[in-house]
């Protein structure tokens, strides 16, 4: 006859536990099918906030540089009509390729001081430097006493921080006077070229001079000293000809009878026709062709434009408006996000759902199956076995439904900033920080979920099996 | 028959007792139980429902913890066992059959009965081979690919059975099995195990209200009320059948 001899009971390999697992997710298909969508709508919350905010921040970046870039030629227009403050000079002077070493880098260091003050609320600018404003501040700390209160204001700011050390801003306003001299003697040069230039325009206005900028008056603007490189000369001399264009065509619209045509073309009141609503026509060639062909019949300044030639102008003043109004648009508020203080505040809110969630289902399918958890204890499973089985579960529904809501957060995240942004969302898609956040959001999603699968899986391994069959 | 093996006591339960509290409310399910049971016995618990009958099988089969008193399985007793010696104890020492058969549902039944020896550390092949084996002695070895839900009931307590001679268990503990079933299902269930009791000399544990049951054991035992009424040997009780047995349900 046999006797009765205890052992340790041996532990269940692992696959053989997936194997298990597994089966009893493909059992209980619908049930696993609930499970995964809650996480998926909880992480899909989490990953739409999260896309938004990453999209808003790629299309304020690639926003700045290309509107600079659009308005190259307005830019050289103001570099050439004044010499430019101190202030505009330090970042010049910085940038140059020629001068003393040690001029540039205080140049460098000065903007710098300079872009720090700048950000500083009023409260604090005005304890430290009191009424001085731009470059006026480093005047005023040439004095001794100045010098030292700033030295006690900023000792008593606790979070404000000098962007270089104490000791390199109390040289660096030593060695202000020097640089100061040296910017006012580029200032003079800078304004005996613009007198030279100004002499060469022979009753043109700047920008008209600029759209010869590809042939002599490029060459002006050289030898007035200027750093004009021939690629910029012709993306500027093609922007002044756009400019003057455009001038043009809006200028057209102006004449009664025109507007009356376009206004019976569109079907709108006269006084509803705004240059906006002409930029928007003339992007369809048939309307540029119907335009350019009024323009002939009424002797109008547009008539020697060519249709595509409105087209093509109509395309960049679209996307002129749409920058600007994304430049409006996606201003950083703050916020860990980028997107605002409360939108901090939602995606703390949506990890809470994404936990409530997930342990409820959690907590629910464990509960329902206390059955079977007693029917496997007496088979002799081993806590550790029915545990492993619950969490197993949970992470593989958590990697599922993360991976799912995450991928589906993202794309509605980005549909929804189609609708305002359009084609500068697919210029400027950051598809390498999307990608890191999908996958975040799906580990997130494994964590969450064997985490709150944890408690309840650990309780029902702990009960007697009798006891788990009865509270069934 | 040999008269010297059955006397080895396997199951020894000492002054038995089991207090639940429901709602504020003591329930006394066992009031001080003692019973031996013998290697190789037969053995019927009878009892009217409420009696304590299925407090009593979850206490001496390990799968619950009593109040006071103890429980000697084969001279260790279950309440010094870690959990871990208790799942092996389970594993391969008692075999338990349920009322309601407690299949895992999303397991064949080839799988059923395997899964408790893959807990065993029996490795994949034998545990299928030996699947199979007892698949066919209770009569089933061309419905191992099915599921407890393409089954019917008499049949989902056959994979109930193969599955608890699993790891070849010493003792079965059986909490009416044919309660679920119909007459000739439930005869063909009992015969199953009356087979095992004699070929393979497994002691058997029956919870019932089958009067058939009386036929094929060896000993009766009559709970009420939380204690031991009476026990009695098949053929004292035959003779009783008739008059008060026959009364007593």
């Amino acid at each position: 006859m046999k006797t009765i001899e205890i052992r340790e009971q041996p532990v269940l390999s692992f696959r053989r536990t997936v194997q298990i697992t597994a089966n009893g997710v493909r059992y209980r298909l619908f049930r696993s099918l609930v499970t995964v969508v809650v996480v998926a709508v909880a992480v899909a919350f989490l990953m739409n906030i999260l896309s938004e905010s990453l999209v808003r921040r790629a299309i304020a970046r690639s926003t700045v540089g290309r509107i600079a870039e659009i308005r190259c030629a307005a830019t050289w227009v103001g570099r050439l009509t004044s010499p430019g403050t101190v202030e505009e000079l330090l970042p010049v002077i910085a940038a140059s390729s020629s001068g003393d070493e040690r001029l540039r880098d205080a140049a460098r260091r000065g903007s710098q001081y300079l872009g720090w003050f700048q950000s500083l609320d009023y409260a604090r600018r005005r304890a430290l430097l009191h009424k001085a404003t731009g470059t006026e501040a480093f005047d005023s700390l040439q004095d001794a006493a100045a010098l030292s209160r700033f030295r006690d204001a900023l000792a008593v700011m606790r979070s404000v921080r000098l962007p270089s050390s104490l000791a390199a801003f109390e040289e660096f306003v030593r060695a202000w006077p020097g640089l100061k001299a040296h910017a006012l003697a580029v200032r003079a040069k800078r304004a005996e070229g613009l007198a030279a230039v100004a002499a060469r325009l022979q009753g043109r206005s700047l920008i008209e001079a600029l759209a010869d900028a590809n042939g002599a008056f490029g060459e002006v603007v050289r030898s007035a000293g200027f750093d004009f490189p021939a690629a910029t000369a012709r993306r500027v001399a093609e922007q002044a000809r756009r400019t003057l264009d455009v001038r043009v065509v809006e200028k057209s619209v102006g004449a009664p009878q025109m507007r009356q045509a376009v206004a019976g073309y569109l079907d709108l009141l006269p006084n509803d026709v705004s240059v906006r609503t002409l930029w928007r026509l003339l992007r369809d060639y048939k309307a540029a062709s119907w335009y350019v062909a009024r323009q002939k019949e009424t002797d109008g300044d547009a008539a020697r434009l060519a249709a595509e030639r409105l087209v093509e102008l109509a395309a960049v003043q679209g996307e002129l408006y749409s920058l600007a109004r994304a430049e409006r648009m996606t201003v950083a508020t703050g916020g860990v996000t980028g997107s605002g203080e409360r939108m901090d505040w939602l995606v703390l809110a949506s990890m809470l759902v994404c936990v409530v969630g997930i342990s409820n289902s959690m907590l629910m399918s464990v509960t329902e199956r206390f059955r079977e958890i007693a029917t496997l204890k007496c088979l002799g499973a081993l806590d550790g076995f029915i545990m492993l089985m619950f969490v197993l579960e949970a992470a593989f529904l958590g990697a599922v439904g993360g991976l799912l809501g995450a991928c589906l957060g993202t794309l509605l995240g980005v549909a929804r900033l189609l609708i305002p942004f359009g084609s500068l969302v697919t210029a400027s898609l950051p598809a390498g920080e999307l990608a890191a956040a999908i996958a975040i959001s799906s580990v997130l999603g494994v964590i969450l979920a064997a985490l709150a699968s944890v408690y309840p899986s650990l309780k029902a391994a702990r009960l007697a099996p009798m006891e788990a069959m009865r509270i069934q | 028959m040999q008269e010297d093996t059955r006397r080895r006591v396997i199951i020894r339960a000492i002054d038995l007792k089991k207090h639940y509290v429901i709602r504020n409310v003591l329930t006394e399910a066992l009031r001080g139980v003692d019973v031996e049971i013998y290697t190789g016995e037969f053995i019927s618990v009878m009892g009217p429902s409420g009696s304590g009958k299925s407090t009593f099988f979850n206490m001496i089969g390990g799968l619950d913890s009593p109040t006071s008193g103890r429980v000697f399985i084969d001279e260790v007793d279950v309440a010094q066992l870690t959990a871990i010696e208790l799942a092996f104890l389970r594993c391969r020492k008692i075999g338990y059959i349920f009322q309601e058969y407690n299949l895992i549902q999303y397991m064949t039944a080839l799988e059923n009965v395997t899964t408790p020896m893959a807990f065993g550390g029996v490795p994949p092949d034998a545990a299928r081979r030996r699947g199979v084996e007892l698949l066919a002695l209770v009569g089933l070895e061309d419905r191992w690919s099915h599921r407890p839900i393409e089954m019917s009931g008499g049949q989902q307590q056959r994979v109930a059975i193969a599955r608890s001679m699993a790891n070849q268990p010493s003792v079965l503990l059986c909490d009416e099995p044919t309660a679920n079933l119909d007459l000739r299902t439930g005869r063909e269930i009992l015969e199953i195990l009356r087979r095992l009791n004699e070929e393979r000399g497994v002691t058997i544990i029956c919870a019932t209200h089958d009067h058939r049951m009386m036929d094929i054991c060896d000993r009766l035992m009559w709970i009420r009320d939380g204690r031991i009424e009476r026990i009695a040997r098949r053929d004292e009780v035959h003779v009783e059948v008739g008059s008060i047995g026959g009364e007593r349900e």
